[in-house]
């Protein structure tokens, strides 16, 4: 038991230290010490992913040796040429404008503001009790879990190599499933006895908590802390989003990587100038939505695809701006994105989680259920009330904002996916809807934030 | 054979005996745990039409028996009068009894509304049980007691099922959604702001204020699902002695993952576990990934090779003697390893 546990946190601290290695080689020292401890461990989770991509394509087993051999091997180059080309701190990963002094609305005076944030803190104590004692106390329990998720990765770490069966004979046949998720718990179960589930559901949990914590550092550098913590609660406040903070399905590491890519995005878009873009920022958004598409397809559909039509607009108006959002930019969020959709294309597996997911077909009737989903069920609570209202009012006193345009392009495919595919299925019988539009409903809660914060800034002025 | 003969609805009040109340349950409490299968069960149900909070019941039974009360969804169409909502469905388990009178409290599922008429009532019991309902009879409901239940139903939970991590039913009192409920609270304050000199500051702080609400509720019921699958997984309720025990719906499962892998490590020539249920695949599922790599599979695919059978919950799992069978189809000399309460049973396979 205590050996187990030292193993796992020695993992965690080897992949973070990777991460933190890699954020210094990409990001030159832009973020805090904390800052790179907690992000490394999310982008290492997606380096741990390619290593295992590329030792499966060449057909070498995932053994412990050959695993941590890899990583050691990772570890060392980034170690030799961070320290050749890193720079001292120069610039902090800020907005350009000065920090606000964030306080909220009414609550200047101190004892509404402490109450405000006792209720938050109260409220993601809550969540987090509730995630840590699922994935680390209980046992996997939902069915993907123990027929896609963890079975998979479960088979994969006895067979050493990523499982691709196509028929239900072991338990699983999805094998067009991206390996994020499955590479990062055999990562954590190689050195340990033998397959447990806590781990695995351990590792999983550890991604979440890491990437809501650097969320946090990046939110307070924007604002302060009342900010950060408001945004954070925010997004655990939508009650299905709490459900699987508890862990067992992939839709919630979707969303982690795409929130890490759109804050980086809006420092990168918004942080500056409009004639100067902030390419470390960028090329870091670029990882981190790759990295969604790593975990799920959706990454691809919700993530990758409204990424580069964003960046697109953005960058069609210099030459230099397109040159560089290219390199930064397009290039590897493109070609590490779609990556794994490719290598399932010329496997000849289905690109979509089911058989016939792209059938086009318009179903109208879907409309009423849309609504009825959005409004009277409890997966959003009153978000789909708030939200529009916010947005109104956000959007007609400040300017707009690119991750606001990414949740409305999210949340418009979403739609369509339902009502002009054969997902329509899903949203009759609630398999998948609720859980895709988490994806839309965060990145408008964060973008949201963002205006608000931008609200602030400009009234302050 | 079991009658159903005296259905009657009466309004009249007052009778001889007194009613004693019955406090009925949520289908729910039942669905979130293991479902026990007793043996072959037969069911009545009839429409009732009436207002009112507490329905009187009078019955005669022979055989303890389940008496539910579920609510139609709506009038649009005939089928629509027996389409109902199995997570609002009250039920209580009655006692064999002589023209006995009991009370149900209505209202203690949230689809309940004193403007109902319309119920589906079920009286299920063994087959061969008879059960005699004499009389119906409705309660009035007073505007503080419609206010006391609408209290109560908001505090019904959202109820932990496999189907939580793809969507949450969501909150629901006098028949009708919360978020909608709450929904037009909302609009009505932020159209209310239009009056107000800070409109834009109001505006943000209603909608502050209306996620913090729902978000209590709903932390609430996070915190109170934390505590008890810590206390049912560890068994903190002083009955049994620590160790893994039951959780949700998976039941004794983690028991028998313990008995099979042990079977494991002393089988010399391998191991196939076969399974006969009418339940979904969940259990199949779970046992596959508990104890890979040993092979899990239906009677019906890996019977011929099994070693080991498990018969989970149904009626056509019989052993006699050493014969254990699965229907008429697999039939094969087996040892009874282990019998658990809720109908799970452990055979390990002669060889064939």
């Amino acid at each position: 038991m205590i050996l187990s546990l030292l193993l796992f946190f020695g993992v965690a601290l080897l992949l973070s230290f990777e991460g933190k290695l890699l954020l210094r080689l990409v990001a030159r020292n832009q973020l805090t010490r904390w800052e790179q401890w907690a992000l490394g461990f999310p982008l290492s989770a997606f380096l741990n992913a390619l290593l295992f991509f590329v030792l499966t394509i060449v057909g070498v087993p995932l053994t412990f040796l050959v695993v941590y051999g890899a990583h050691a091997l990772i570890i060392v180059l980034l170690a030799f040429f961070s320290r050749k080309i890193s720079l001292p701190a120069q610039f902090p990963i800020t907005n350009s404008q000065s920090p606000s002094n964030f306080q909220f609305l009414i609550f200047n005076s101190q004892f509404p503001r402490k109450f405000l944030i006792a209720l938050l803190l109260l409220s993601l104590t809550v969540k987090l009790f509730y995630a840590f004692s699922h994935a680390v106390f209980l046992p996997s329990y939902y069915f993907d879990t123990v027929s896609q998720w963890n079975m998979r990765a479960r088979i994969s770490y006895e067979d050493h190599a990523i499982a691709f069966d196509t028929d239900e004979s072991r338990g699983m046949s999805k094998p067009q499933y991206p390996i994020l998720l499955h590479a990062l718990q055999i990562a954590f179960m190689l050195p340990q006895a033998g397959w447990l589930d806590r781990v695995a559901n351990s590792a999983t949990f550890l991604l979440t908590l890491t990437s809501f914590v650097t969320l946090f550092l990046l939110l307070m550098r924007l604002g302060n802390f009342l900010f950060a913590l408001l945004t954070v609660a925010l997004l655990f406040m939508v009650p299905l989003f709490s459900i699987h903070a508890g862990q067992g399905y992939g839709d919630i590491h979707v969303v982690e990587y795409l929130l890490l890519s759109a804050v980086f995005l809006f420092f990168s878009l918004e942080g500056t100038n409009n004639q100067k873009l902030e390419t470390k920022n960028l090329l870091l958004s670029a990882l981190f939505v790759a990295a969604s598409a790593w975990v799920k397809q959706e990454g691809v559909f919700f993530g990758v695809i409204p990424w580069l039509v964003l960046l697109s607009l953005w960058c069609w108006r210099g030459r230099d701006l397109l040159r560089r959002c290219l390199l930064r930019g397009f290039l590897p969020a493109a070609c590490l994105g779609f990556l794994w959709t490719l290598f399932i294309f010329t496997q000849g597996f289905p690109i979509g989680a089911h058989g016939g997911d792209f059938q086009p077909e318009w179903h109208g009737e879907g409309i009423s259920k849309v609504l009825t989903v959005l409004f009277s069920f409890g997966s959003f609570g009153m978000f789909f009330y708030v939200l529009p209202v916010a947005l109104c009012v956000l959007m007609c006193a400040t300017f707009r904002n690119p991750i606001i345009l990414w949740g409305l392009f999210s949340f418009v495919e979403t739609l369509f996916v339902f009502l002009f595919t054969s997902n329509y299925q899903y949203l009759m019988n609630h398999l998948t809807f609720h859980r895709t539009m988490l994806i839309p409903l965060s990145i408008l809660v964060l973008g949201c934030a963002f205006l608000f914060e931008r609200l602030l800034n400009k009234s302050e002025r | 054979m079991w009658l159903l003969p005296l259905l009657a609805l009466t309004v009249q009040t007052a009778a001889a005996q007194p009613a004693y109340e019955v406090v009925p349950k949520l289908s729910t409490v039942a669905m979130r745990f293991f479902e026990e299968v007793i043996g072959p069960m037969a069911e009545k149900t009839v429409p009732f039409e009436a207002r009112g909070r507490h329905l009187i019941l009078e019955y005669s039974a022979d055989q303890p028996f389940e008496f539910k009360v579920s609510f139609p969804l709506g009038r649009a169409s005939p089928e629509s009068l027996s389409i109902f909502q199995p997570l609002h469905t009250l039920w209580v388990q009655l006692k064999p009894a002589q023209h006995a009178r009991i009370v149900i409290d209505l209202a203690r599922s949230p689809a309940w509304s004193p403007w109902r008429e319309r119920y589906l009532l079920h009286a299920v019991g063994p087959v061969g049980s008879t059960i005699l309902i004499h009389e119906f009879e409705m309660q009035e409901v007073t505007f503080l007691g419609s206010l006391r239940a609408y209290i109560r139903q908001f505090f019904v939970d959202e109820p932990p099922l496999l189907s939580s991590i793809n969507f949450l039913h969501g909150y629901r009192v006098a028949g009708m959604s919360v978020t909608v409920l709450f929904g037009f609270l909302f609009f009505a304050a932020v159209a209310l702001t239009f009056f107000s000199q800070r409109r834009r500051k109001t505006v943000f702080l209603i909608c502050l204020v209306t996620l913090l609400v729902y978000d209590a509720r709903f932390s609430w019921d996070l915190l109170r699902v934390s505590v008890q699958d810590l206390r049912q997984w560890y068994g903190f309720d002083g009955l049994t002695t620590g160790g893994q025990q039951e959780y949700r719906q998976l039941g004794p499962l983690p028991a028998v993952v313990r008995i099979l892998r042990e079977e494991f490590q002393r089988s010399d020539t391998g191991m196939t576990v076969a399974i006969c249920s009418d339940e979904t695949d969940l259990l199949n599922k779970q046992l596959g990934y508990h104890l890979y790599p040993i092979p899990v599979g239906w009677v019906e695919t890996v019977g011929a090779q099994a070693t080991h059978l498990m018969i989970i919950a149904t009626a056509r799992g019989t052993i006699e003697g050493s014969l254990v069978s699965c229907g008429k189809e697999f039939q094969r000399r087996g040892r009874l390893l282990r019998a658990f309460p809720q109908g799970i049973r452990i055979i390990r396979l002669a060889e064939t």
